[in-house]
């Protein structure tokens, strides 16, 4: 107690608790007006930031990390001019602080902005608030630091290039090597091929799949992919449009495909309370065929602790094709990770450099210091194990990008995709009642 | 006499800090809230007039009615359990163990300063049905029956939930009206059983009437608290599979903060809160017409 | 010596079973927490760990600083439960014990405060708060936790002085003792007990408290144990359960030590004719 109070008393100098509560009401009866103090780090004399605030999400502490280390190192120059100074806030929490601090004209330089907010449309992107990040790496003269897959999965999820590509990840299914030279199948290329590969495995008595019912999109990739496949990339933006819908019979049938999949037992029992972190332990342990996940595995792959059975046990390929489909295998499902844009309102030539120092390093050092993939190119050279290489080959190759089932959508629709996605497996939901759920989410957002 | 229990003084300095920190940190933002049902938008879009619409939309909105009914559903079902099992406990403290019981009620506190997260991973991992059955579907397994997934199915979900929130609680209330019992003078218990007042007697007649203000108020905390379940729902099953055990808390709480809908998020608060008031002024009118005819002592 | 009576045995075997399912779980936690995540995931849950994972106790001292948390959840949670407990039981004295009119609509007044869920309170308290500059300090803790506890506080102490005959309070005052003063040496050591208890229930609600913390700040400078325990969560889901247990550990044996330190002065409290009147 002593010491606390000691603490306290540091920390609470200026306020007095009486005083803060009368002017609380002082407050609570206006509107806010945007007087109060900034702590975030902004309005310099000359406009813009003071320090390189960066506000990310606790559960992703790669990207703070490196910065730091960047600041350390590389970055020395910029982070002098501009210190960097990292706050993070749970990822549950973003939807609604992230607005809050906006209408408050409290956001940091850089920040994890809100998924469905940050698109063309969206509330963050309409407020102004967020910096274009392609005029200003074009003026920087800094677009070619970036992987032109990485750039393009942002304008086509997003509208406009609005978050910094940190990550970059394509998806698609990892494999258990043995299990398939055990089992005489090869890697499938065609849906066909896949279901027959699933079925081979489970006559053999292995699981064929697995996925996390708790985290939706393990199950409803399988959607948008499969549509890609067969309606082309543009299967979901024509949803959007009003030109297609998920009733329609080609769109059914993507529903139904996968919900087949579920109906013959290939995900095991109780998919719809299983966690990601079970799916991870039980393809890791050798017990599955296959685990629809991205390229950020890679990290567990490598990690003894979590794959005692070595990497050499695991492949990765991409989705197959739909036979007769107007898409192509080279189109990957690819994300960049959560949004993390910067703040129009604060961007200055301080700002610029670190940028300029980021799109330049930040490629390399990632991949050396924690051996992950991001979409800034890679400077230097950096000794990368074989599937590792392999992944980032395939990246390269990408023709195009396949966007998430949830992307294009609001956030009823993500939220009525996801938590229907165990139940269309294990037959809580009939196919046409989950494109029903879907079509009712969609009106429902406006 | 009436004149010092009514010293205007001492009511006001004793009161008075409470209800200042109460009325600027809670009434106050209440307000501020439930002014926005008459509007549209967030924050950022800002608010736009929307008059009676955010209730007319209420009246009509089938997931509103089915959280509200799983809530409804949660809270009574819940209140009875934990109540009924603290005051068990409360009595086996009291009448059982008497002394020796500090060892046992501080056991069954336990579960109460759990973290949420921790108590949730226990029970996913009870009731779990891969990567391998968990030691409930194990038991069922040994008797012949077939694995359940039971956190995947809204009904046997449900129970799941219950007898976590009664494990978890139990203790709490127990200790809660252990509280109100020991505080039963003796001899009033010691006559009644020269009285030839014994056991389901003595409790029917005698306890439950003497702890009635406590168990009554045990009620209202046990209402409150399972109406207002929203951690553990989260960390269980979020709410799934599909909305099938979404309480009206997490519904609100989805609507202003994923959907960033203010308005409409405030108005299934202001839903929310009145439904829980009423329960409760039923519950509390009972209690004080109670003491007011034992004790004669208001007004 | 006593004879043991058949009703006995059953009462002392159902208090053992009791006990065995309040406690394994304590047990589960402690196994766990020295478990690798792979143990952990396809183990069975009360196996014990194939070699001691003592790493999972040194990531969780070091990922997030938890030394900070247990610093910053202390300073949180205690002023908010001294002020808590003082006003409320002043307040529900005042709503219960004293006699005027507007009693029992003030004392539904902190009822209706107990149904309100506390989410619906965040954004009017953010922009307060941003606004008189106290975000990231620790002043949206001790008044936002103090605000909260406080409709049940009230209620719950209302509850118990009513228990009390009223005789006592009359013949106080009947003896020339002002009411501030029955307060102190009347009414207050007859509710030790009651105030014990719940300010062991505030305790936890506070300390436990996730929604608040994740609120109103975020410096990892001030982030609390529940705050810190986000960081054994990763972006797509995964959880690394080892560190995270061991966490947990830290923070519920830490908090149990505390627990029984007061569990103690609930026994005194009991001890003391005081109680009994």
């Amino acid at each position: 107690m002593p010491r606390s109070s000691r603490l306290m008393r540091r920390r609470f100098a200026p306020a007095v608790a009486g005083a803060a509560a009368l002017a609380l009401i002082a407050t609570a009866c206006g509107p806010a007006d945007g007087g109060g103090s900034d702590p975030t780090g902004g309005d310099s004399a000359d406009g813009g930031a003071t320090e390189f605030s960066f506000l990310t999400i606790t559960e992703n502490p790669q990207i703070g990390e490196e910065l730091t280390r960047l600041s350390e190192g590389a970055c020395a120059d910029a982070n002098a001019a501009l210190p960097l100074s990292i706050e993070s806030i749970a990822q549950a929490e973003v939807n609604n602080r992230v607005p809050l601090l906006a209408s408050q004209e409290a956001l940091p330089v850089m920040f994890i902005s809100p998924t469905t907010e940050s698109k063309v449309g969206g509330d963050m992107y309409e407020s102004g608030a967020l910096l274009d990040l392609e005029t200003t790496f074009d003026e920087l003269g800094i677009m070619d630091n970036v992987l032109p897959a990485a750039a393009e999965t942002v304008k086509t999820i997003y509208g406009s290039m609005v978050s910094i590509p940190f990550q970059y990840n394509v998806e698609g299914f990892w494999y258990n090597k043995d299990l398939f030279e055990a089992n005489g199948i090869e890697v499938p290329t065609t849906w066909e091929d896949f279901k027959a590969a699933a079925a081979t495995l489970d006559t053999a008595g292995v699981q064929p799949l697995t996925a996390a019912g708790t985290q939706g999109w393990t199950i409803t990739r399988y959607l948008s992919t499969y549509l890609a496949r067969s309606q082309g990339v543009d299967a979901l933006q024509n949803v959007v449009d009003g030109n297609a819908s998920f009733s329609d019979p080609e769109y059914l049938t993507a529903i139904e495909e996968v919900s087949s999949l579920g109906e013959a037992g290939y995900f095991g029992e109780g998919v719809t309370s299983r966690d990601i972190d079970t799916v991870t332990s039980q393809f890791f342990a050798g017990n599955v065929g296959m685990m629809y996940n991205g390229s950020w595995t890679l990290s567990s792959v490598y990690d003894e602790a979590q794959n005692p059975l070595g990497p050499d046990s695991f492949g990765f390929f991409p989705f197959p094709e739909v036979e007769g489909g107007s898409g192509s295998i080279s189109d990957y499902p690819a994300n960049t990770g959560t949004v993390t844009a910067l703040s129009a309102d604060l961007y200055n030539d301080k700002v610029g450099d670190w940028l300029v120092c980021i799109a330049e390093n930040y490629g390399s050092s990632l991949m050396e210091n924690q051996g992950a993939i991001s979409g800034f190119v890679q400077n230097t050279e950096v000794e990368t194990p074989e599937l590792v290489s392999e992944i980032v080959t395939q990246m390269e190759s990408a023709t195009g990008a396949v966007i998430w089932f949830e992307a294009p959508f609001g956030a009823r629709f993500g939220d009525a995709a996801g938590t229907n996605a165990g139940p269309l497996l294990d037959g809580g939901i009939t196919p046409e009642d989950y494109a029903a759920v879907l079509e009712e989410a969609i009106a429902a957002d406006g | 006499m009436q004149s010092v229990l009514g010293d205007k003084r001492a009511i006001v300095i004793l009161l008075a800090p409470a209800l200042l920190f109460y009325t600027l940190i809670k009434v106050v933002p209440i307000f501020w809230s439930l002014g926005l049902t008459f509007f549209d938008g967030n924050v950022l879009r800002g608010f736009t007039p929307a008059g009676f619409a955010n209730f007319t939309r209420l009246v009509g909105d089938s997931n509103f009615w089915e959280s509200l009914t799983f809530s409804f559903k949660y809270a009574a079902v819940a209140t009875v359990l934990q109540v009924t099992a603290g005051y068990l406990l409360a009595l086996l403290y009291v009448f059982a163990l008497k002394r020796s019981s500090v060892i046992v009620r501080t056991i069954c506190f336990f579960p109460v300063i759990l973290p949420t997260v921790a108590v949730a991973q226990l029970f996913k991992r009870l009731f779990a049905i891969n990567p391998q059955p968990g030691p409930v579907n194990a038991l069922i397994e040994f008797f012949g029956g077939q694995s359940i997934d039971w956190l995947g199915d809204a009904t046997t979900a449900f129970w799941v939930f219950m007898i976590m929130d009664v494990w978890k609680s139990m203790g709490f209330f127990a200790v809660l009206l252990f509280a109100g019992l020991v505080d039963i003078p003796e001899e009033i218990i010691e006559s009644a059983r020269i009285d030839g007042a014994n056991g389901l007697r003595l409790v029917r007649h005698m306890i439950i009437p003497l702890s009635l203000p406590v168990l009554l108020s045990a009620i209202v905390f046990a209402i409150n608290s399972t109406f207002k379940v929203f951690d553990s729902v989260i960390a269980l099953t979020n709410g799934g599979p599909g909305n099938d055990t979404t309480p009206l808390t997490l519904y609100m709480f989805r609507t202003t903060f994923t959907y960033n809908e203010y308005g409409y998020g405030s108005t299934l608060a202001l839903a929310l809160t009145v439904v829980a008031f009423l329960i409760t002024i039923v519950v509390f009118r009972s209690s004080r017409r109670d003491v007011t005819a034992a004790g004669g002592a208001k007004k | 010596m006593a004879r043991v009576t058949p009703g006995q045995i059953v009462i002392w075997v159902l208090t053992g079973l009791l006990l065995f399912t309040m406690a394994a779980p304590m047990v589960w936690l402690l196994i766990s927490s020295f478990k690798t995540q792979n143990e952990f995931l396809t183990g069975g849950i009360f196996d014990l760990p194939e070699s001691w994972q003592w790493g999972n106790y040194i990531e969780a001292w070091v990922t997030g600083d938890f030394a900070t948390n247990v610093r910053n959840s202390v300073i949180a949670t205690l002023p908010s439960l001294f002020l808590l407990l003082l006003t409320g039981v002043a307040a529900g004295f005042a709503l219960e014990v004293m006699v005027w009119k507007g009693r029992n609509t003030t004392l539904l007044l902190f009822l209706a405060g107990i149904m309100v869920p506390g989410q619906m309170l965040l954004v009017p308290l953010f922009i307060s708060y941003f606004q008189l500059g106290l975000t990231e300090t620790y002043w949206p803790f001790i008044l936002t936790y103090t605000a909260m506890g406080l409709p049940l506080t009230v209620f719950m102490m209302a509850a118990y002085f009513r228990s009390l005959p009223r005789e006592i309070f009359e013949a106080a005052t009947i003896d020339g003792a002002s009411m501030l003063r029955s307060f102190v040496s009347v009414g207050v050591p007859m509710v030790t007990n009651a105030i014990v208890t719940l300010g062991l229930v505030q305790f936890f609600s506070i300390w436990n408290d996730l929604l608040v913390a994740l609120t109103f700040v975020t410096n990892p400078d001030l982030a609390t144990i529940q705050v810190g325990l986000l960081n054994f969560s990763g972006e797509y889901g995964a959880t690394n359960y080892g560190p995270l247990f061991a966490a947990i550990c830290i923070n519920v044996f830490g908090t149990l030590v505390i627990f029984l330190m007061l569990s103690k002065q609930i026994m005194r409290g009991m001890a003391s004719g005081a109680i009994k009147g």
